[in-house]
């Protein structure tokens, strides 16, 4: 048992090694798109968090992820010389002037009805700030909606899927205030600490590298914790944990709201990385892909789920641009999927432990035969 | 002094009575066996008292306390545990961690999620373990256990919970006869120490373990006392003898 901590211990070492020398080997547009690869591992891990260790199926991760990139998007627009300086006189993102209300003042104040609602997104910090607080914040009214009413199973997945589709369609109605359907394009770079990230650039990378490396080592922590083992606990019989003194439903919220944390984490480097911030961050497709990666990396492994969400990525890039699967690349990653949930339900973080348990337990396992059969021959 | 006491309890589902004017006074220490035929309330009434379905009239006390309608979790934090009929655990977890969480003294999430790295009660779970016999299954997954082992995991767990009144709804249920006759030993020893309320129909095993036995029928109280007052009853006889007997 210590032995196996242990080798989980040295898988993280290894993932988080190999992904900060990535810049020894890459190119600065190959950085970029790992940047992107490990923003997807990043909502692997979330999507393990609620799945594999809440039990709670969310699909509607995305909006988290969607209302996180576009805060620090906004925030971004209007750091963004070239959007601010489409013929007005004082600094508006250029879409606003296309949304002006006839004869209004060409100012964030009163431009539409309701860009007033981005003067504090002057600051970057707040675009920031905001990007962990609303998707806890929406996490937290959903959560607590869902879950004292002790929805669960199926229900659960259906009513995020409902809420994500819902927004969705709330974020492409509402152009003078979000863009619709065409996102926020044309940002700034983040800037902080007096470096402005430009995304192909190693130090960007390295802020992607290092969030995912402190998200992957806090959320493993967490569930070590005795909360994370009563989540457990509450996710293999609700019952027996309430009988047992404990108020289920916080503990669903509670991890709800840090899933949501991490994929609004996500969304904001994403945007960092990307440069744009989109209505397809809430596509149902979108949110449904997240809960495949992490299906095929292992849902009850952090690691796991996170490495399923960048490898799957690797693959499509580099076969859909092989000349010869050009045509047939998206029926190759298909059967991949279908295979994998055949014949590994647990993913490849479940054939990796099955592997060491073989290996660990070949010893020990056959002394216990040994033990069980001499008394049955007498 | 009354550890359990249940005042005119009742409550329908649609015009049927399930529980109906029941009144019941357990004392501290005492062992009550709970009896009747499928459908006279028996589990409705363990539901009752543990909050797992509302009651309509009556109330129940816990040592004085009015406990009536909380919530599942504030009545087990208050000190009511419960074993159900149909053996309920962490089957994902190890055996040792179903007993770790039973033990935790802290039920909060935020309190949970601080650095204190799995603090529990460790002394009781090693107790616990021993006493009933899964020492050497301790850090197997718990739904490999077999059936008697996983009724024995779920008593385990409430005895580390470490409740004032313990509920068992049928602990011996698939049992084989050895696995029973090691249930009633933990259940005797634990006579004296804990209120115990044990919904049982198996005669051999009440016979066991029973000092004080409830016999209810159609949701009410049929007859009250000790076993040989129980087996002498005409009422009971009435309502049993058409089944072929008590045991």
């Amino acid at each position: 048992m210590s032995t196996k901590r242990k080798l989980e211990f040295l898988a993280y070492a290894i993932f988080i090694v190999i992904t900060f020398l990535m810049p020894l080997f890459l190119d600065v547009f190959w950085l970029n798109r790992i940047a992107k690869y490990l923003v997807y591992g990043m909502l692997g891990v979330a999507i393990s968090l609620s799945w594999g260790y809440a039990g709670i199926l969310n699909l509607g991760q995305g909006l988290f992820f969607g209302a996180g990139a576009y805060m620090l998007a906004m925030s971004l627009k209007l750091a963004s010389a070239t959007s601010l300086q489409q013929g007005s006189d004082t600094p508006v993102p250029d879409f606003m002037l296309w949304n002006a209300e006839p004869g209004s003042l060409t100012d964030l104040c009163c431009i539409t009805k309701v860009s007033f609602l981005w003067i504090p997104f002057q600051a970057q910090w707040f675009g920031i700030f905001m990007g962990f607080v609303l998707p806890v914040a929406l996490a937290f009214i959903l959560g607590n909606i869902i879950f004292r009413k002790r929805i669960s199973g199926v229900f659960v997945a259906i009513i995020t899927l409902a809420t994500v589709l819902l927004v969705r369609l709330l974020m492409i109605d509402f152009q003078p205030l979000t863009n619709g359907f065409n996102g926020l394009t044309d940002l700034g770079w983040f800037t902080m600490g007096g470096i402005e990230f430009d995304p192909y650039m190693v130090e960007t990378y390295y802020v992607v590298a290092i969030s995912l490396a402190v998200v992957l080592i806090a959320t493993r922590w967490l569930v070590s914790t005795r909360a994370g083992l009563v989540l457990q606990a509450v996710r293999d019989d609700a019952n027996r944990a309430r009988y047992l003194g404990f108020d289920v439903s916080s503990y669903q919220i509670f991890f709800f709201c840090v899933s949501a944390l991490i994929a609004g984490f996500a969304g904001m480097l994403y945007v960092i990385a990307a440069e744009f911030a989109s209505p397809t961050f809430m596509d149902l497709a979108f949110s449904i892909t997240m809960v495949v990666w992490a299906a095929v990396g292992g849902r009850s492994s952090l690691l796991g789920a996170c490495i399923g969400a960048i490898l799957i990525n690797l693959i499509e890039a580099t076969v859909s641009e092989t000349e010869m699967f050009v045509e047939a690349w998206q029926a190759i990653i298909g059967l991949l999927f279908v295979g994998v949930v055949l014949f590994l339900p647990r993913g490849l973080a479940g054939l990796a432990s099955d592997i060491t348990d073989r290996v660990l337990g070949a010893g020990r396992q056959s002394r216990r035969t040994l033990e069980q059969e001499a008394p049955a021959g007498e | 002094m009354e550890a359990l006491k249940l005042d005119g309890l009742g409550v329908g589902f649609g015009g049927f009575k399930a529980v109906d004017n029941f009144s019941m006074t357990v004392a501290e220490g005492e062992l009550r066996v709970l009896m009747g035929a499928n459908g006279a309330g028996k589990t409705t009434l363990i539901d009752l008292i543990s909050g797992k379905t509302k009651s309509t009239e009556g109330k129940v006390f816990l040592h004085d306390k009015d406990i009536t309608n909380w919530h599942e979790h504030k009545i087990a934090r208050e000190g009511v545990g419960r074993k159900f009929q149909i053996p309920t655990v962490f089957r994902e977890l190890t055996v040792r961690e179903n007993f770790e969480v039973a033990g935790f003294r802290d039920r909060g999430v935020l309190m949970n999620a601080g650095p204190r790295h799995r603090k529990v009660s460790a002394k009781r779970v090693e107790e616990v373990i021993d006493l009933v016999n899964l020492r050497e299954k301790e850090s197997d997954r718990a739904g490999n256990l077999s059936h008697g082992e996983t009724q024995w995991l779920e008593l385990g767990m409430v005895l580390v919970q470490d409740p004032k009144v313990i509920l068992l709804d049928e602990p011996s249920a698939g049992m084989t006869v050895q696995e029973t006759l090691k249930t009633s030993q933990i259940i005797n020893d634990l006579k004296g120490q804990r209120t115990l309320v044990v919904v049982e129909h198996d005669m051999a095993f009440v016979r066991q373990i029973a000092e004080m036995i409830t016999v209810m029928h159609l949701g009410k109280v049929l007859a009250e006392g000790t076993i040989q007052d129980i087996e002498k009853n005409q009422a009971v006889k009435d309502v049993y003898l058409g089944r072929g007997g008590i045991g």
